[in-house]
């Protein structure tokens, strides 16, 4: 019996924990009393955040004050370290926890593209909710059951060479 | 005089059994197809035979390998080896000439190739080195279109192969 | 790098590209061009690619060996599912993939999920010398690749095209010429795309496609492809679009190696990083061999200019990747890679380590588990991840 097909179910079916994905601005807001979650721009360079993209001053501080990825209590220390250290990211004198209380950029204004908006991304608004998970399972599902028709109807191309179906070229 | 005779048959003898006795073979089939498609057939072996003053190079094709075994098995059908399960190639013995020792000969020579059951006269581009140890390494390059040869033009779900094949045999001889 | 971005890079993006397979070349085929409708490799498969992932990369079930010739099967999945023969003119073909990652720093796990990482429908269309073809697909609210997005939604999944064009053939079909949003020819069209090497060319396959003008060549010996990039019109305001150049250039040296050169030259009004206006650069050479049909080689070395225009200042920087990919048994793969980059940025030599098995259970189904380690700025981290592909 083949093993393949128990492995791809246990494969499809594996993946079904419950995601955990940290909110640092909201963890900001909440470590530090916040009225409301600052935003990403304060460590990203877009507000759509993504990998790569925190270059700001103000994120390269926390990181050498122990910030781990999706780690809130790294975070929380990070900014503890931070507000004992009145750390003042762009030295404009109010320390970087007192910016965000602020609800400034502890960065401060870069001297570039003051008026540069952050770039956004797509054309237009819309959204869906598809199941990816069980389109997933639909496609190897239908190859399986593909490959199972295939081998039962004993569907085949035609021999070569033999004059038949497969396609030749000669000279007319 | 029989000395000289006997001599001379012995030499020839020993010539003959020198160029009937290739070693080092390598047999290269190459064909393109659309995209820049690249299929290389490739044996080891070649027997090369003496018969009215013309040698003759046999490769047996049911051996040539492409690679992929699907292929191989397509190849043999377009070249339908269960009838004609080798292919010749006939040139002049006296059309070759080998090199002395540590120097360089090419020419080409006219021959006739036989493939598919059908013989058509070709031109084969040689070349003969003569290494330090005696030992001469021959490569022959020849180019023919296999619709020359009655054989259909491989095509495989929508890729078709060029008709124009190049081969290139490689073999080394001694005491020639 | 900050171990930050280097996990969310993977995490959001490991292996979610299209599907383009430079380890062919131990089967003679050192042009893409052969399967792929794309000429650089990757996205839809020609009917003869179709065939050739049954015949040569997937598992065979006591159908019949490579190695014998005796009572070989005729693929059957050159046909679209297996079963539904398609014109010839229509090359339809989807992907669906989907993940699971755990992320360690010092030994602790610190984040696991569930990764949709890419679910896309589309075709490629060829009538006469005239070509086409386009993709639509869904990201995910985690998973997007903001470059490609069409829709506009920032806490939602997005519908995202990744690649889409209109062409022409030309030399005999040799050549293709094409306008839309392509993949940016440069270096391996590895699958690998977090790799140093395609993030640090921004040559990603998830999400660095362009829009711009390409025309690529396939020959027996050589193939290249140039490309003018005309910037990403998915990103906004137009300041943030990189225009430029880029292309590459690979020789065949025999049936199973090849060599190549690549450049790509891109200016932005503002960097999406800094924001500031930004000249960059990156050359390099690859190549890829295989020295015994089980074994592949590939490498990859670049060179990496940016320049922020107006300043003076310039990075040198540099990434490289070296992999080996053994298929001890048709269809199962064992790989490694080294990998290490340094960037102006990120003036510490980051290095990475990539391992993992990889099987091709049944035709365009494949399971594959990933190890990479990431280290030489702060923590080191370690990414786990399994991932299931399902070809249409």
């Amino acid at each position: 019996m083949r093993l393949a097909p128990f492995l791809l179910a246990a494969a499809i079916a594996a993946p079904l924990a419950a995601r955990a994905t940290p909110n640092f601005p909201a963890a900001i807001a909440r470590d530090l009393g916040l009225p409301a979650p600052p935003a990403c721009t304060i460590c990203h360079a877009t507000n759509d955040g993504g990998a790569g993209t925190a270059v700001k001053p103000f994120a390269t501080y926390l990181v050498s004050r122990g910030l781990v990825p999706f780690s809130e209590g790294s975070l929380a220390g990070a900014l503890a370290a931070a507000a004992g250290e009145h750390h003042d990211t762009d030295r404009d004198g109010v320390s970087d926890v007192d910016a965000l209380a602020q609800g400034l950029d502890p960065n401060g204004n870069p001297s570039q593209a003051k008026t540069l908006e952050d770039p956004t991304f797509g054309c237009s608004s819309t959204g869906g909710d598809p199941a990816g998970t069980l389109l997933l399972a639909g496609v190897v599902l239908l190859r399986l059951l593909a490959s199972h028709l295939c081998r039962m109807r004993g569907a085949a191309v035609p021999r070569p060479g033999s004059g038949e179906g497969t396609e030749t070229r000669t000279r007319p | 005089m029989r000395r000289m005779l006997t001599a001379v048959l012995m030499v020839g003898g020993l010539v003959h059994a020198a160029i009937t006795s290739p070693s080092a073979t390598a047999v290269l089939v190459s064909m393109h197809g659309p995209g820049g498609l690249n299929i290389e057939g490739k044996t080891a072996e070649l027997s090369i035979s003496e018969q009215d003053g013309d040698l003759l190079f046999q490769v047996p094709l049911a051996g040539v390998d492409t690679g992929i075994g699907l292929r191989n098995k397509h190849m043999r059908g377009y070249l339908d080896v269960t009838h004609f399960p080798t292919a010749e190639l006939r040139v002049a013995r006296k059309a070759i000439a080998f090199p002395e020792q540590g120097k360089v000969s090419e020419a080409d020579a006219a021959g006739t190739l036989t493939l598919h059951g059908v013989s058509r006269p070709c031109s084969v581009h040689y070349r003969a080195e003569r290494t330090a140890s005696g030992e001469v390494r021959v490569r022959g390059t020849t180019r023919f279109d296999m619709q020359d040869f009655a054989i259909d033009v491989p095509a495989y779900l929508g890729v078709h192969v060029d008709p124009a094949v190049g081969i290139q045999v490689d073999f080394s001889l001694r005491d020639v | 790098m900050r171990p930050l971005p280097w996990l969310l890079l993977l995490s959001l993006g490991l292996a979610s590209a299209a599907h383009a397979y430079p380890f062919m070349i131990r089967h003679g085929y050192t042009q893409c061009s052969s399967c792929h409708t794309d000429p650089s490799g990757g996205t839809f498969l020609n009917e003869y690619g179709r065939a050739q992932s049954e015949l040569l990369l997937s598992s065979s079930y006591g159908g019949g060996d490579q190695g014998t010739d005796d009572a070989l099967p005729e693929p059957t999945a050159g046909r679209f599912l297996g079963f539904l023969p398609m014109p010839s003119w229509f090359r339809p073909g989807g992907w669906v993939r989907e993940g699971y990652i755990w992320n360690a720093v010092d030994g602790k796990i610190v984040d696991r999920r569930l990764l949709q990482m890419r679910a896309d429908l589309g075709a490629d269309v060829k009538i006469g010398a005239f070509r086409a073809a386009a993709e639509l697909g869904y990201g995910s609210a985690e998973g997007t690749p903001r470059l490609a997005q069409i829709t506009h939604s920032t806490t939602g999944p997005n519908l995202v095209g990744r690649e889409f064009w209109v062409g022409v053939e030309t030399s005999g079909g040799e050549g293709l010429l094409r306008a839309g949003r392509i993949n940016v020819p440069f270096g391996l069209r590895n699958i690998e795309h977090p790799s140093f090497v395609r993030t640090a060319t921004q040559t990603d396959l998830d999400q660095d496609q362009t829009y711009g003008v390409a025309f690529a060549i396939s020959r027996p010996a050589w193939r290249a492809e140039v490309m003018a990039l005309l910037g990403n019109l998915s990103v906004h305001p137009d300041a943030y679009r990189e225009r430029g150049a880029a292309g590459y250039l690979e020789l065949s040296l025999g049936p199973t190696t090849a060599v190549g050169v690549s450049a790509l030259a891109a200016r932005a009004d503002a960097s999406l990083a800094t924001k500031l206006p930004t000249l960059r650069q990156a050359y390099g050479v690859f190549a890829r061999t295989a020295p015994w049909k089980p074994l592949v080689l590939q490498a990859e070395a670049d060179v990496l200019l940016n320049r922020t225009l107006g300043s003076g200042s310039q990075d040198l920087g540099h990434a490289e990747w070296l992999q080996a990919d053994l298929e001890p048994l048709q269809g199962f793969h064992v790989f490694g890679a080294l990998e290490a980059m340094k960037t102006g940025a990120s003036p510490d030599l980051q290095r990475g380590a990539w391992g993992g098995l990889w099987w091709f259970v049944f035709p365009h189904v494949d399971m594959r588990a990933d190890v990479v380690q990431r280290w030489g700025q702060g923590p080191a981290t370690l990414t786990y991840l399994v991932q299931l592909n399902g070809y249409l």
